[in-house]
């Protein structure tokens, strides 16, 4: 197998000879080693001349009988020869002006003690800082063994309840971007999401407030952390604000560091990896059928127009009398189109697959790594139309020039075409669509559906059609959106890093990096006129959109470090950097309509430009580090930082701020009275404080800037006025963060890991806040008010119950709990408006409560009868009028009756209003967390991942909407259970329906639900094929696994799936509004290395 | 050995893979979702379980409606069980449904259809329904009309018929709306005060009232059309309600259709027909045309075609209450009718020869005027009326047909009397085809009811065609009939007259300030049209608006014309007088007008003509400064006015003696000379405005004339107050201070006393100056 590689490796030694010159004298010879006792060539092996300071000089390999030729350098004095293969025993000779020189090299393996002390090298971090010296909370992951066994195509979908205190939720479309929180929502209307940091580099993920021409929309643009799961060694997390200060403000809300593989000293190892994935997506809710549906509408509309009185109902009688899209008449033209039973759903979902494979070489000698991955995912949607593509190709090198220096380049190359639906609606519009309608013409003679897609807009029972490519829209034939439509974003992404590590003399190193990433995001859109039955003239008709943004962003880093122990005791660490970083971001969109088709959309041949934009912004930063770490006798440790930091977003009199963190560490386990111990029960204990401030600047270029726009002439001079109020004294939104943990393990097997942390927010950031129109102002763009604190703990536990060779079991565990309170409430906070009206919860920020509260009415069922509408005093009597006649109950402005919702009146002025509003519970979770085990018993594995989030609240949209009645939209099948008559309140809770009147499904807990789950996120079965048979097929390792994932649920929640997106801005209410739920998943796949 | 065993091991993952996707939930399984063990099934399956419904819902099967009564729509049923449809298939002649469904599918299409409702209606609905209020009503409320809304929407409807239409001359396709069906509740009985059993079985004598039966906490019961309903009152199901019925409801149909399938009221359908129009829906053409055009049959006059009172099913309220009542004379009553009232002499002498808009007037009297159904106890109370407020004067026990049709009552009659209309004071226009054009005024001026009406008199002027013509008016043929035309000179042609100058025209002929015309003495009659007067001098009779030429000395044209009552012949229906007033034919040669010209301001502004006998007091006015220059009228208010003007003579006589006049001298050619001071000007202004009443300071309705009854002090626009006197045979006039004793009228032969009435005012022409 060797063998069908030597012509890259031979492509590589050329590379690394780069620096060898012309010489006339020649070195030559063979290398061997020593099978069953005869001498076999060794294929590869490298051949150097080093210097007396173990500089490379020139260099050469083996060839397929073992043979070298190396030129000898001119400096022939002082010389020596180093033989090196993976594997064998590297040895080194003096040079003596031989001309041949023949060497036998011996395996490795007597050289197990080496090894091991390579093995126990200290882990560093960027900052030089080991574990042992750290005082912050971070948790760090591996995820070769969550991914290899799991199929994720996202690195958010791995680590779900894999880290103590970072939440994450994520959406159920391909690429559909995903909530991540760490330890809670930190700011009001700055961003809440954490930084991510890719092999020390910070990846720009944000999108710019003043990123808003038409085109965009968060998912087409969206963060997709562009970097496949299997490229990555590890995670990081970093949770508090000392540990996060080294990545500057931008690491405020949390710092994920994620370090990719790279290329290890080594004979060339291949891997191999492929998956398959099914995708099962839940049974939907179930919806009316065609009859019902009719049947429904029906009683819905007549008893709105009984209601009113039929003589003010002419909305309804239209419905009632004139719609024959719901009133049975075989005489009517589109009867057989409007007399069917069609599961709409099912005509946009479909069963999905997706393929993962992945390729991989790495290997290197003493002075060069490398790692060269290639990647291909394709993965289906469930909802027909969508799917993701991407191919990614990452290529690490790291060549050591000289013992002193050490170069590493990256080079990463990704590109995902991710293929969606014209409208993000498809799913929803399907849902509400109603049944009796067909998605095809139908034959009036066979009775059979004919090719053409029915697109009856016009009188139609549900309208025309309304919205926007890309957007959200309604009244459309699905169907026909999700054959014909596509809103295609191909993101390529190029990302190149320079790095270059210098060790001065004295213990001083230089470390630093340029790094390039280009982004270049590509939206290719056609709403098919098939779809939305639109005038053919209508800025609508085949509408095809084209955009084109192109992201550069620059970053650098210049690092010197520090790190002498004086007097064997007193560990100095020091570390002073700078860091500077530029983004730049060109964009442009334009919309055509009455293209032909979606394949003759040119905007400059045959259609209509209905419209155009482009954009540009810049923005920058620089920010300067400088920490200082002291450790005494390994045993005491003081960290401090310091953060100096400009934005070009900020106001001129705050652009620069500083943020300075401490830290304190005390390993109890170097304590010397563990020293005399032969098995000290404390294999590892720290205690841990630290306290850090950081800062969150809004995102967006030069907000600070005052503007003018132009009014044309007033008194016949040119004019101007101005839009945007000067923000000089803008200030950034400082946290301020205690944490306190501690880290145990007993035993060497049991660990514990404990943190509490006291995050206080102040000077949040409020966008768009209104002031006095005498200021000449309606808003000011942005605005320092408010504080907010966050308090929590996180617990973590890992048990290694058994170890032996052949069964292992271990545990892990780990829980987190976060408390969100507004401390002080923004000085002017413009409350949400609240509107009385169906659906709508009140929106309030209220000091002392969390951020995300819900707040609406308490549900009590319905009114069965006319006795039960009566209103009653708070002893339960009912109250007269003055005429001596009860009172009806009202909800709002219209009389109840039997068969409408009961709310519980708590000021019993007999009126269902504002003032009846309660607080009914929050989006929350108490409790996050996720456990495991993992059992292995010989070459068989089987890993279990739960996760859990407890305690929080949704408010269930959806089934709000498939229960409401109101509207035209189809419903859930929960309707057959509606009141109808007096007596039904003993069986149901659901009121009578009502269409476009009365109060019947107000924001009230009826529809607020405890979406606590547990759920069984990965099981998964590995089976590793005995070694012996697999050499004889040249073969190291063989793994075939079966996962399931998200297999169990364990919830009350009504809905389809506890796990619902979070609101991008914390002031939004939790809702579920079924998207796409989570798909369950089997996966079945080998992992091959050779 | 050991690859088997690694088979096996695969086979075990793969087992695991297989088993992963059953793992899967499935929310349709949650009881939240389930379909409710409590429904109580739809009407279908209700009809089901019960057992003895095979027939209806067999004809429910066959007419294709099963999806809808089985849950699709909201409906509410009437279901006759096995016995009563087995008994009505008999009837019919058919031993099975089937057998009638092979033979008449539309019927029983029809059948069935009038059985299912539209939408829920549970037995308050049915017993007062509240289309206008709503589930609010209060009881109050619905005590208005209780009970009157009464008809309700079902699906039964004859599609699509094809029909002849006259205006295009040829064939349309007419589209028929779903019926409606009767539910006599005993509320409506009770609102109307009249007795449930006697109306409702003197329509449906072979069903049984038992209407009065009611349910626990309802107010009342109901039959449903020619049913009875079974004691289990509203079944609810879940697709609406359910009524069991005693018989098998007989689908109703239109009026007309009921008229034109009688071959004893063919004269009258024909009559009626004449006036049927198609008119083409565009909404209906879309929905159900499927390529042809549809047309509704409606009617000039009240459309008894229309399935529905309206044709909107927006008019819930309407289309739930309003019917029509049509009393319909059968072909021997017509006849008999005809050869009673008109005679060769009126110049008619068949119903051919019957003008289309005395047709039209002639069955529109059969036509009553509430829209609500009429039942026969209120007809013998005499409340009921024509569609011209006369009450409908027949025996209900003596009429020979009774019908309920889907869109109104039919009562048919043997014997007619002579509608109110033809025997009324105008009834000459409608019986002598030489009044024919005064019809056409009548009926374009919209007062043929009031004038029709029995609870006033009129003395009524008719002219005759030839008056009309003088006047440049007659009778032109237009698109659907015919029209009373006027010549203009401005366009060249004769043009259509408006309805406000048919009014004026109406009124200037008709008065009902007077019972009869004198032949002797001096009578004035006020007219119609206020402040407009017929002078009655010894036996002749001219206007106001005449009489006032009399004072142009050049005017040598007829003021004055020979009138003479025109009456029925001794073979009138009613005999006698005409039923409301006198009538009368007069022998002008126009018609007479209204007054028209110049205004009394402008007349007595601009008198330079010494022959006119109120010059001296027009140039007075001019030297008081009382006459604007530029616009040419007096200087005065704008409100109508009554001027008392002394004659030429009385001024010449006494110049002296008007104030600011001492400088003036009168020539006896009447020249007045001399000029006037600015003090002078004003004194005589004061003077001269004593002269005036008008109305805004004293208010008056009619002019004075000697019995006018408009006498006493009134205030003038001067400092003087008049006092008028009238002593029923001569008017006098002084300053309410003066003691100088009354000026009398200035008497000729030609001026009688009496007013010259303009639009503005009038004025009276007296023998001295007032002091």
């Amino acid at each position: 197998m060797k063998r069908y590689f030597i012509v890259l490796m031979v492509l590589f030694s050329l590379w690394e000879g780069a620096t060898a010159q012309a010489q006339n004298k020649v070195l030559t010879g063979t290398v061997v080693e020593i099978i069953d006792g005869s001498k076999e060539p060794i294929l590869g092996a490298n051949v150097v001349f080093v210097d007396r300071s173990d500089r490379y000089l020139t260099g050469a390999i083996t060839d397929l009988d073992g043979n070298y030729n190396l030129a000898v350098p001119s400096d022939a004095g002082n010389l020596r020869v180093r033989f090196s293969y993976i594997g064998m025993k590297t040895q080194t000779l003096e040079y003596t002006g031989q001309r041949v020189l023949d060497i036998t090299m011996s395996s490795e393996a007597g050289q197990l003690d080496e090894v091991q002390i390579v093995a126990k090298v200290i882990e560093r971090n960027d900052m030089g800082i080991s574990f042992l010296e750290q005082t912050s909370a971070t948790q760090k992951v591996s995820m070769s063994e969550i991914v290899e066994g799991t199929p994720v195509s996202s690195i958010e979908e791995a680590l779900q309840g894999q880290l103590a205190g970072v939440d994450i939720v994520v959406g159920g479309d391909p690429g559909a971007r995903s909530t991540i929180r760490i330890r809670g929502i930190n700011s009001l209307n700055a961003s809440s999401e954490p930084l991510i940091v890719v092999n020390g580099i910070p990846y720009s993920v944000d999108i710019d407030d003043d990123f808003n021409f038409a085109t965009a929309n968060d998912e087409d643009f969206g963060a997709l952390l562009n970097i496949a799961p299997s490229d990555i060694e590890s995670i990081e997390v970093l949770k508090d604000a000392a540990a996060t200060a080294i990545y500057g403000t931008k690491g405020a809300n949390g710092v994920l560091l994620i370090n990719t593989k790279q290329g290890s000293k080594g004979k060339t190892r291949f891997s191999f990896s492929t998956k398959f994935t099914a995708k099962f997506e839940p049974n939907p809710i179930p919806l009316l059928d065609g009859h019902q549906y009719v049947s429904l509408m029906q009683d819905a509309i007549w008893n709105a127009a009984n209601a009113k009185g039929l003589t003010s109902a002419n909305n309804e009688l239209n419905l009632l009398y004139d719609t024959y899209d719901i009133n049975y008449n075989p005489e009517w033209m589109y009867f057989d189109e409007y007399n069917c039973d069609t599961r709409w759903l099912d005509y946009v979902r479909q069963q999905a697959y997706t393929t993962d494979n992945t390729f991989s070489i790495d290997g290197g000698g003493d002075k060069a790594t490398y790692r060269l991955s290639l990647g291909y995912l394709n993965e289906m949607g469930t909802t027909v139309g969508t799917g993701l593509e991407r191919f990614n190709a990452n290529y690490r090198m790291a060549y050591d020039f000289s013992d002193r220096l050490r170069m590493n380049t990256e080079f990463a190359f990704t590109q995902t075409d991710k293929q969606g639906n014209a409208t993000t609606s498809v799913r929803s519009e399907a849902q509400r669509k109603m049944p009796n309608k067909s998605p095809y013409y139908i034959d009036d003679v066979t009775g059979e559906p004919l090719p053409t897609y029915f697109n009856r807009q016009e009188e139609d029972f549900q309208g025309a059609f309304n919205g926007s490519l890309g957007g959200s829209a309604r009244n459309f034939n699905p169907v026909a959106m999700v054959d014909l439509g596509f809103n295609n974003v191909m993101q390529r992404e190029e990302r190149i890093t320079f790095n270059a590590q210098y060790l001065f003399p004295f213990d001083l190193t230089y470390k630093g990096y340029v790094s390039m990433n280009m982004k270049t995001v590509k939206t290719r859109g056609f709403l098919p006129q098939e779809a939305t039955g639109v005038l053919w003239t209508g800025n609508n008709a085949n509408l095809s959109k084209d955009a084109y943004s192109d992201n550069l962003s620059l970053m650098t880093e210049q690092k010197l470090l520090y790190n002498h122990t004086f007097a064997e005791k007193h560990q100095v660490l020091a570390t002073g950097l700078v860091r500077v970083k530029q983004n730049e971001n060109y964009s442009y969109s334009s919309f055509t309509s009455g293209n032909p088709s979606s394949g003759l959309s040119d905007p400059v041949a045959g259609s209509v430009v209905t419209s155009a934009g482009s954009g540009y912004s810049k923005t920058r930063s620089v920010e300067a580090i400088g920490q200082f770490n002291y450790t005494f006798d390994g045993r005491y440790v003081a960290n401090a930082t310091i953060n100096h930091e400009g934005n070009s977003a900020m106001g001129k009199s705050n652009r620069f701020a500083t943020f300075p963190a401490f830290g304190l560490a005390w390993n109890i386990h170097r304590e010397h009275w563990f020293d005399d111990m032969e098995n000290p029960w404390l294999t590892e204990g720290k205690i841990r404080l630290s306290l850090g401030w950081s800062g969150n600047a809004p995102s967006g270029s030069s907000l600070y800037l005052g503007a003018y726009q132009t009014l044309g002439e007033f008194m016949n001079m040119a004019a101007i006025y101005p839009v945007r109020i000067q923000l000089d004294k803008l200030k950034w939104e400082v946290s301020k963060e205690w944490n306190y943990g501690f880290d145990i393990r007993l035993f060497d097997k049991v660990g514990f890991t404990f943190d509490y942390y006291d995050k206080y927010t102040s000077d949040l950031l409020l966008s768009n806040v209104r002031i006095p129109s005498s200021t000449g102002y309606s808003t000011i763009r942005w605005y320092n008010s408010g504080e907010l604190s966050n308090r929590g703990y996180e617990f973590r536990i890992t048990y290694d119950a058994i170890n032996t060779k052949i069964w292992k079991l271990n545990f892990n565990f780990n829980i987190s709990h976060n408390e969100n309170k507004v401390e002080k409430l923004p000085v002017n906070m413009t409350e949400e408006n609240y509107t009385f009206g169906n659906g709508n919860y009140a929106i309030r920020v209220v000091e002392g409560d969390p951020i995300g509260s819900f707040y609406g009415y308490r549900y009590l069922g319905v009114y069965d009868n006319k006795e039960q509408t009566y209103a009653r005093d708070a002893a339960g009597n009912i109250m007269y009028d003055y005429k001596g006649l009860p009172i009806v109950m009202k909800n709002g402005t219209t009389t109840a009756f039997p068969g409408d919702a009961k709310y519980d009146d708590i000021n019993h002025d007999g009126v269902i209003n504002e003032y009846d509003i309660v607080y009914l519970g929050n989006s929350n979770p108490v409790f996050t967390g996720g456990a495991g085990f993992t059992l292995k018993y010989k070459d068989w594995s089987l890993t279990t991942f739960f996760y859990d989030r407890l305690g929080q609240k949704i408010i269930n949209t959806a089934r709000m909407n498939l229960e409401s009645m109101y509207n035209t939209n189809n419903q859930s099948t929960a309707v057959l259970n509606r009141w109808r008559s007096e007596g039904d309140a003993e069986h149901t809770n659901i009121p009578r329906a009502l269409y476009g009147m009365g109060y019947n499904y107000l924001g009230s807990d009826r529809f607020v639900e405890d979406a606590s789950f547990i759920r069984l996120k990965t099981l998964s079965l590995n089976y590793n094929l005995p070694k012996k048979s697999l050499e004889k097929l040249g073969i190291n390792r063989l793994q075939v696994f079966v996962t399931g994932y998200d297999l169990f649920t364990w919830t009350k929640y009504s809905g389809q799936d506890p796990e619902v997106s979070l609101p991008s801005r914390a002031t939004a209410l939790a809702q579920d509004n079924s998207t796409s739920p989570v798909t369950k998943r089997a996966a079945v796949g080998i992992n091959l290395n050779f | 050995m050991k690859n088997w065993k690694n088979l096996l091991r695969l086979m075990g993952v793969a087992v695991f893979c297989a088993a992963l996707p059953s793992c899967i939930e499935d929310i349709s399984n949650d009881p939240h979702y389930a379909i409710p063990e409590t429904l109580k099934g739809s009407a279908y399956e209700t009809l089901q379980e019960k057992g003895n419904y095979t027939i209806f819902l067999k004809g429910i099967d066959l007419v294709g409606y099963q999806s809808i009564v089985d849950g699709m729509s909201s409906l509410t049923v009437m279901a006759p069980d096995d016995e009563a449809f087995a008994s009505y298939l008999k009837g019919r002649g058919y031993s099975s449904i089937e057998e009638m469904y092979a033979k008449e599918p539309n019927e029983v299409k029809k059948l069935i259809g009038f059985h299912l409702v539209y939408y829920g209606y549970n037995w308050d609905k049915f017993v007062n329904f509240r289309p206008n209020e709503g589930d609010e009503a209060t009881e109050e409320e619905r005590m208005n009309m209780a009970g009157y809304y009464y008809k309700f929407q079902t699906r039964s409807s004859d599609g699509m018929t094809r029909e002849y239409d006259p205006a295009q001359k040829d064939s349309v396709d007419v589209w028929h709306l779903e019926r409606f069906i009767p539910v006599f509740s005993s509320k409506m009985f009770e609102t109307k005060g009249i007795d449930a059993k006697y109306n409702y079985e003197y329509f449906f004598p072979e069903t049984k009232w038992t209407g009065n039966y009611t349910l626990e906490n309802k107010q009342g019961g109901f039959n449903i059309a020619n049913a009875s309903v079974l004691n289990e009152g509203d079944v609810i199901t879940d697709n609406g309600y359910l009524y069991y019925v005693d018989k098998v409801i007989r689908p109703m149909e239109t009026i007309y259709t009921e008229l034109k399938n009688n071959e004893d009221y063919s004269t009258f359908f024909q009559l009626y027909d004449g006036y049927s129009r198609f008119e083409k829906d565009v909404t209906l053409t879309t929905n159900f045309g499927k390529g042809k055009d549809l047309y509704l049959h409606g009617s000039t006059l009240l459309p008894i075609a229309y399935e529905w009172p309206n044709s909107s099913y927006r008019a819930v309220d309407v289309n739930s209450r309003e019917g029509f009542n049509i009393f319909a004379p059968s072909n021997a009553a017509i006849r008999n009718f005809f050869t009673n009232y008109w005679t060769p002499s009126s110049g008619y002498t068949s119903f051919e020869d019957l003008d289309q808009l005395i047709v039209s007037y002639f069955i529109q009297q059969t036509f009553g005027k509430e829209l609500f159904i009429a039942f026969p106890e209120e007809i013998k109370k005499g409340n009921v009326l024509t569609t011209f407020g006369t009450p409908i004067n027949i025996d209900p026990d003596k009429v020979t047909w009774r019908q309920i049709c889907c869109n109104g009552v039919l009562y048919g009659m043997d014997d007619m009397n002579a509608p109110a209309i033809f025997s009324s004071v105008i009834g000459s226009a409608f019986r002598d085809r030489r009044f024919l054009p005064y019809l056409y005024a009548l009926d374009g001026s919209d007062l043929v009811l009031s004038l029709a009406s029995p609870n006033a008199s009129f003395v009524a002027l008719i002219p005759d065609t030839a008056q009309f013509k003088g006047s440049l008016m007659k009778l032109e043929n237009i698109t659907g009939g015919r029209e009373l035309q006027v010549w203009s000179e401005e366009a060249g042609a004769y043009t259509s007259i408006g309805s406000n100058a048919l009014q004026n025209l109406v009124n200037m002929h008709i008065s009902t300030s007077a019972d009869v015309l004198k032949k002797e003495g001096l009578q004035v009659v006020e007219t119609n049209v206020a402040f407009n007067y017929w002078y009655i001098v010894d036996g002749k009779i001219t206007t106001s608006s005449l009489f006032n030429q009399q004072l142009n000395p050049t005017w040598n044209s007829e003021i004055y014309f020979d009138f003479s009552p025109l009456e029925f012949d001794e073979k009138s229906p009613n005999g006698g007088l005409w039923d409301n007033g006198r009538a009368y034919v007069y022998t002008s040669p126009k018609l007479f007008e209204t007054s028209t010209g110049d205004p009394l301001r402008r007349v007595l502004a601009v008198c330079n003509d010494k022959s006119y006998p109120y010059y001296l007091f027009s140039q007075l006015l001019v030297k008081a400064g009382l006459v604007s220059e530029q616009q040419l009228t007096i200087a005065m208010s704008d409100a109508r006015f009554i001027a008392f003007v002394p004659s030429n003579e009385a001024i010449k006589r006494g110049i002296e003696d008007i104030p600011g006049c001492s400088s003036f001298s009168v020539d006896d050619d009447y020249t007045l000379s001399g000029t006037i001071s600015s003090a002078n000007k004003t004194k005589l202004a004061n003077y001269l405005r004593s002269y005036f009443i008008t109305s805004d300071l004293s208010p008056f309705s009619v002019y004075p004339y000697p019995g006018s009854g408009l006498k006493g002090t009134f205030d003038t626009s001067g400092t003087n107050k008049l006092v008028l006197e009238d002593d029923g045979v001569s008017l006098a006039v002084h300053f309410a201070d003066s003691e100088n004793a009354p000026v009398t009228l200035y008497q000729t032969e030609k001026y009688h006393s009496l007013p010259f009435a303009y639009s503005d005012g009038c004025f009276l022409l007296i023998n001295d100056i007032l002091k």
